[in-house]
């Protein structure tokens, strides 16, 4: 059974690797078929791994004699009182306010020194070094956090030399939401170059020839149902 | 009815159908796919230092991989397969946890494509299951493991392994890598660098994908990642440096001649809008 499954895998991968793929053309009812199939087992895939955390982290922990583990099992089912009456929701607060006053806590702990601190001493860097290159990229790093802070400084107007240091710092956001959308295009091809590549790899290129076939038929009859509109018309 | 600027071919080029962007697209990339074309790839810095740091650890080190992607993260992917195919070659222990739900089915899978060697599971390398949490489950994780969990990802007793017997503390880590996809509540770089980083100062370096390299590049530049491997080019860096060509180094030309096809787009839109602004034409 399982050899048979790992068999037919690559075709039912590639299969619906192609229906998604249909959308480009336009939305169908494979397309919809392979979209729910993913939500489908990604929200299994979850709950089935939750439960386990819960079973393997919680319970067995508790029937092995730690008796600790009682505190998070309870926390965590008084969490579910949010979808019971108005009368017990309250309960669902105590938990919720422990994890985010942990969570917090441990993650201010570490911000301030590696997002504050450290960024600010690495902004300062010498400008005079021995290359002429790296002494005009330090003070153009350091001329755009400034400028950048200052458009974001909102408790004085943008006028006179204040608002033209604010507008480099207008002009250096743009330059890094530029190159953060650089970034997302290069990640999208990469998305579609893993799909593609996948679909080249034997077996899975015997998909190829069928998504095609139904392509080219659904081209087809669009084009012909196009034709008769216009003749009706 | 077109105007006679509509008909212009300066100006249909700015209205090309989305379907054949989109199918020229699939071609282009595809044709390196079948035969490559081995363009030239410079190498980067920072996936420098991530192999050199591997490559000087000294024999018996005990290093942490957390693998925090998913399935969709096809970059860290093929970062992940050279990377531990790299550790695999070498006389290091690693140790796998996974803060990311989907952390330990990408594992198992990536192996399948690993040579072991004479490693052995237990004694070598372990695979520790899911850890929900995020921030709180890296903290916890760091202090102390045992903490919580009690089994590996098979459910074998951590006092079972010997490789966990090494792992007390902190102290007995000598570097921790982190497979970082671009995902929200789960683990990742910046937990990372925030719970073992800032109190225990320990090594870090990361692979990440694409988009997450501009937000994540100040961290290498301040000093609190020695390296990473930035997305595909990362891993295809990688594969030269290791000296393993591979399917990132396969997949780069596409990837680069997909850039240039974007690049030629953006500028004949352009050129397309400019045109037709000058005209007076209404779009």
């Amino acid at each position: 059974m399982i050899e048979m499954l790992i068999t037919i895998a690559p075709f039912v991968g590639g299969a619906l690797t192609l229906m998604i793929l249909s959308y480009v053309y336009k939305e169908s009812v494979f397309f919809t078929f392979a979209e729910h199939t993913f939500i489908g087992i990604y929200a299994g895939y979850i709950a089935v791994l939750g439960l386990r955390t819960i079973i393997w982290s919680g319970v067995l922990s508790l029937v092995e004699g730690d008796f600790t583990r009682i505190i998070p099992l309870v926390l965590g089912t008084l969490l579910l009182t949010r979808y019971t009456s108005k009368k017990y929701k309250p309960l669902s607060l105590w938990p919720v306010a422990l994890l985010i006053g942990v969570g917090m806590a441990l993650t201010v702990r570490g911000a301030m020194s590696t997002q504050i601190i450290t960024q600010i001493i690495a902004t300062l860097n010498p400008l005079v070094t021995g290359n002429v290159t790296q002494s005009l990229t330090n003070l153009l790093f350091l001329v755009m956090v400034a400028s950048t802070i200052t458009y974001f400084t909102f408790t004085r107007e943008h006028k006179g030399n204040y608002g033209r240091v604010a507008y480099i710092g207008r002009i250096s956001v743009l330059a890094a939401l530029g190159s953060q959308y650089g970034n997302t295009v290069m990640y999208r091809l990469t998305l579609l170059l893993g799909r593609l590549s996948y679909l080249l790899t034997p077996p899975t290129y015997y998909t190829i020839p069928f998504a095609i076939l139904l392509i080219a038929i659904a081209v087809v009859r669009d084009y012909r149902k196009r034709s008769i509109n216009n003749t009706v018309e | 009815m077109q105007t006679k600027q509509q008909k212009s071919i300066l100006s249909k080029v700015g209205r090309i159908n989305n379907k054949f962007v989109y199918l020229a697209l699939v071609i282009i990339l595809c044709g390196p796919l079948i035969s490559p074309l081995g363009l030239p790839l410079l190498l980067g810095e920072e996936t420098q230092f991530v192999y050199d740091y591997i490559d000087q650890l000294p024999e018996g080190s005990l290093i942490v991989i957390s693998m925090d992607f998913s399935s969709n993260h096809i970059e860290i992917i093929l970062q992940a397969r050279v990377f531990l195919q790299h550790v695999l070659d070498r006389p290091i222990k690693f140790i796998m946890p996974s803060f990311e739900v989907e952390g330990n089915m990408m594992t198992l899978q990536i192996f399948n494509y690993l040579d072991v060697g004479n490693n052995e599971y237990g004694i070598d390398y372990v695979m520790i299951p899911y850890i929900p949490g995020g921030d709180v489950a890296i903290a916890a994780f760091a202090k102390d493991v045992r903490g919580i969990v009690s089994t590996d990802y098979y459910g074998t007793s951590l006092d079972d392994l010997p490789i966990m017997n090494e792992f007390q503390s902190m102290d007995d880590i000598d570097f921790w890598f982190v497979f970082s996809g671009p995902s929200a509540g789960g683990g990742g770089i910046e937990p990372t660098i925030k719970q073992i980083k800032a109190p225990y100062d320990t090594p870090l370096a990361c692979g990440l994908t694409t988009v997450q390299v501009p937000g994540v590049y100040p961290y290498f530049k301040s000093g609190l990642i020695i390296g990473l491997l930035a997305g595909q080019r990362g891993a295809a860096e990688y594969e030269l440096i290791n000296k393993t060509p591979g399917e990132a180094v396969k997949q780069t030309d596409s990837l680069s001649l997909g850039h240039l096809y974007v690049i030629s787009l953006v500028v004949l839109g352009n050129i397309s809008y400019f045109y037709e602004k000058s005209k007076g034409v209404k779009r």
